[in-house]
C-alpha cells in the first residue's frame, strides 16, 4: 500500500487484497516466523479465552486419561482363567514336556 | 599428537589477529546471531531498536521538552490553568508526570481527588504518548488492512480482539495502541454499534434498551440485506456527523475501515458544523454556502456542510429522513457545555423530529453526565433512550489533558449514550 492514500491525483487506493496464507504467519504479524513466539498483541487478544480453553483442555485430557485408567484398573486382577484352552493330543503333550525339561537342564 | 593438533589452531588464530581480522569477525558475528536466535527462542532477547518506545525514553518534563509545541503547551498551562485546590496560577510541576498541575507542593499533596483517581498516572501517560508521536520512530501500525476475508468474522469484544480479527499490524506496545485507536475510534465506534456482532447487549446484560434494539434492528435491516441480489435501498446509508471537527479531517482510508466492517452497505457521510471543512492550503476552517462533496469510491461519499444542523434542517436540505437508512453521530458535542448549549437547544428539536437514532459520546464521565443531565432536563419527555450512558468499548486509549485545566484528563469517545425522538404517541390521539 502506498503511504499517501491520495497519491496526488485525487484518486484513492482502497481495494487492497488480503494477504494469502494463514493469518498468524503473515508479514509483520502476530507470530515470529523464526521462533514461533506469539507477539504481546496476540497474547492480549487470547487472554479472554485462556481460562476457558485451559478448563476445556483439562476436561478432555481428564476424560481420556480416566477411560485409560479405568480400563487398567478393571483389568488389574484378570488372570485370563475364563479363556478356554483348546484340547491337546497326548502325543503332543509328551513332546512339549520333553522339550521343556530338556531346556531346563541345559 | 596433542601439540600437532593444537598448533595449527593457535597459528590460525594468531594469523587472524595479526593480518586479517575479517574471518574472525565473521565467526563472532555468526556466534552472536546464534546466541540471539537462542535468546529469542527462550524469550530472553530484549535488544531492539534504540528508538523503540518505552515509558523511560519517552518521558520529558513538559517545560524542557525537546519539542517546541509541547513547550508551548506547557506555557499555555502555566498562563491559563488554575490550581484546582487554591485557585491560583499553576507553578508546581507534578513530579510523577512532568506536567505543571498545582500552585504549590502543599496544594498538590492535599488534592484528594487528584490522588484518588490516580490522575498523575494518566497525566504521565498523556506525556509519554505525546512525545512518542513526535519521536520520529517508524509507525508500521498506520498501515491499515484492506477488505475483510469473507470467511473471517470480526470480533468486537475489545480493541485487541478487533485488531487481531481485522488483521491489523500486531500492536505490541501501549504506544502503538494509543496512536492507532485515537483515529480508529470514530469509524469503529460507529461500526461496533451498527454491526450485528455488536458488543452492546440488551438490558439487563448491557446498556441497550428495547427501544434501542428496535432502532438498531431497522438500521441492520438495511445494512445487512438478506437477499443480496436485490437492490433493497434506493439510496445509500446516511450518517450525519454533527459538530464535526477532528472527524472530518480524518484521512479517507480511516473512514474506509467502516465500510470494510459492513461491506454490504453504501455510505454517505455528512459532516455538519461550522468547523466541518478545513482547508489544508489556507490552514483554516472554510465556510461554503454549498456543500463540498468528496467521492472516495463507489461505496463511500463525504459531504461537508459548513453550517449548523438546525439551519440545514429548516431549509429541508436532508428531507426525508428514514430511520431505516439514517443515523446521527455526535462525537463529544458538549450538549451541556455553556458555550455550546444554545446552539444544541436549536438543533435538538430537529434531531428528535427525524425519529432516527442519535449516538453521542463524551470525553469522560463528568462530561457525559453533564450532557445527559442537560438533555433529560430539557427534552426528557420527548425522547426514548436507546443506549444507557456507558463506557464506549472502542474509545481512544490515548490519554489527553486539557491545557486550560491541566488536572482534567480525558480520552476521545470514552463514554457513550444514544437516544431518539419518541416513535409513537403514548396515548392515541
Amino acid at each position: 500500500m502506498s503511504q499517501d492514500p491520495h497519491n496526488g491525483k485525487g484518486t484513492f487506493e482502497v481495494h487492497k487484497q488480503p494477504q494469502p496464507g494463514l493469518k498468524v504467519f503473515r508479514k509483520g504479524k502476530y507470530i515470529d516466523p523464526k521462533t514461533f513466539q506469539m507477539s504481546p498483541a496476540l497474547i492480549r487478544a487470547r487472554r479472554p479465552f485462556f481460562v476457558r480453553n485451559m478448563l476445556a483442555l483439562a476436561g478432555l485430557t481428564g476424560f481420556v486419561a480416566g477411560i485409560y485408567g479405568y480400563t487398567m484398573y478393571s483389568l488389574r486382577t484378570d488372570d485370563f482363567g475364563d479363556v478356554p484352552i483348546p484340547p491337546l493330543d497326548p502325543e503332543e503333550i509328551k513332546k512339549l514336556q520333553s522339550k521343556y525339561s530338556d531346556d531346563s537342564k541345559a | 599428537m596433542f601439540s600437532t593438533r593444537i598448533c595449527p589452531r593457535v597459528s590460525v588464530r594468531a594469523a587472524g589477529l595479526v593480518c586479517a581480522s575479517r574471518p574472525l569477525a565473521g565467526a563472532v558475528q555468526q556466534q552472536r546471531g546464534m546466541l540471539k536466535f537462542l535468546k529469542q527462542t527462550i524469550g530472553l532477547d530484549d535488544s531492539g531498536n534504540e528508538n523503540d518506545p518505552t515509558p523511560e525514553n519517552r518521558f520529558h518534563l513538559w517545560d524542557q521538552s525537546p519539542n517546541q509545541d509541547i513547550r508551548e503547551r506547557a506555557a499555555v498551562i502555566r498562563a491559563r490553568s488554575k490550581c484546582p485546590v487554591t485557585g491560583e496560577d499553576v507553578r508546581y510541576v507534578c513530579p510523577k508526570s512532568g506536567i505543571p498541575t498545582h500552585h504549590s507542593r502543599e496544594a498538590y499533596e492535599s488534592d484528594a481527588t487528584f490522588q484518588e483517581q490516580n490522575k498523575a498516572e494518566k497525566l504521565f501517560m498523556a506525556n509519554i504518548y505525546e512525545h512518542d508521536l513526535r519521536s520520529g520512530r517508524d509507525f508500521p501500525e498506520f498501515d491499515l488492512p484492506g477488505a475483510q476475508d469473507k470467511d473471517d468474522t470480526v470480533n468486537f469484544m475489545n480493541w485487541d480482539l478487533f485488531l487481531y480479527t481485522r488483521d491489523f499490524y500486531s500492536m505490541d506496545t501501549e504506544f502503538q495502541m494509543a496512536a492507532v485507536t485515537k483515529m480508529l475510534s470514530y469509524p469503529v465506534t460507529i461500526g461496533s454499534v451498527l454491526h450485528t456482532m455488536s458488543p452492546y447487549a440488551l438490558k439487563p446484560n448491557g446498556p441497550l434498551t428495547l427501544e434501542g434494539l428496535k432502532s438498531l434492528a431497522a438500521l441492520r435491516y438495511s445494512l445487512f440485506p438478506i437477499d443480496k441480489s436485490r437492490a433493497l435501498n434506493d439510496r445509500p446509508i446516511r450518517l450525519f456527523i454533527l459538530g464535526a471537527r477532528a472527524e472530518s479531517q480524518l484521512p479517507p482510508h480511516v473512514w474506509k475501515q467502516l465500510s470494510y466492517l459492513i461491506p454490504t452497505a453504501k455510505w454517505e457521510l455528512y459532516f455538519i458544523g461550522p468547523e466541518a471543512y478545513y482547508d489544508r492550503d489556507k490552514h483554516q476552517y472554510v465556510q461554503h454556502s454549498r456543500p463540498v462533496e468528496m467521492k472516495i469510491d463507489d461505496t463511500m461519499t463525504f459531504k461537508f456542510y459548513s453550517d449548523y444542523f438546525h439551519v440545514l434542517h429548516e431549509a429541508h436540505d436532508f428531507f426525508p429522513y428514514d430511520p431505516y437508512l439514517d443515523a446521527f453521530f455526535l462525537f463529544h458535542p458538549g450538549l451541556g457545555a455553556p458555550e455550546a448549549m444554545d446552539q444544541w437547544a436549536k438543533s435538538l428539536p430537529g434531531l428528535l423530529e427525524s425519529k432516527c437514532a442519535i449516538f453521542s459520546t463524551g470525553f469522560h464521565k463528568d462530561d457525559l453526565e453533564r450532557d445527559w443531565n442537560w438533555l433529560m432536563d430539557k427534552f426528557g419527555s420527548k425522547l426514548d433512550v436507546l443506549l444507557e450512558p456507558s463506557e464506549n468499548i472502542f474509545g481512544s486509549t490515548k490519554w489527553e489533558l486539557n491545557d486550560l485545566n491541566s488536572t482534567e484528563v480525558y480520552q476521545f469517545n470514552q463514554q457513550m449514550f444514544a437516544f431518539r425522538g419518541k416513535r409513537y404517541h403514548a396515548i392515541p390521539q
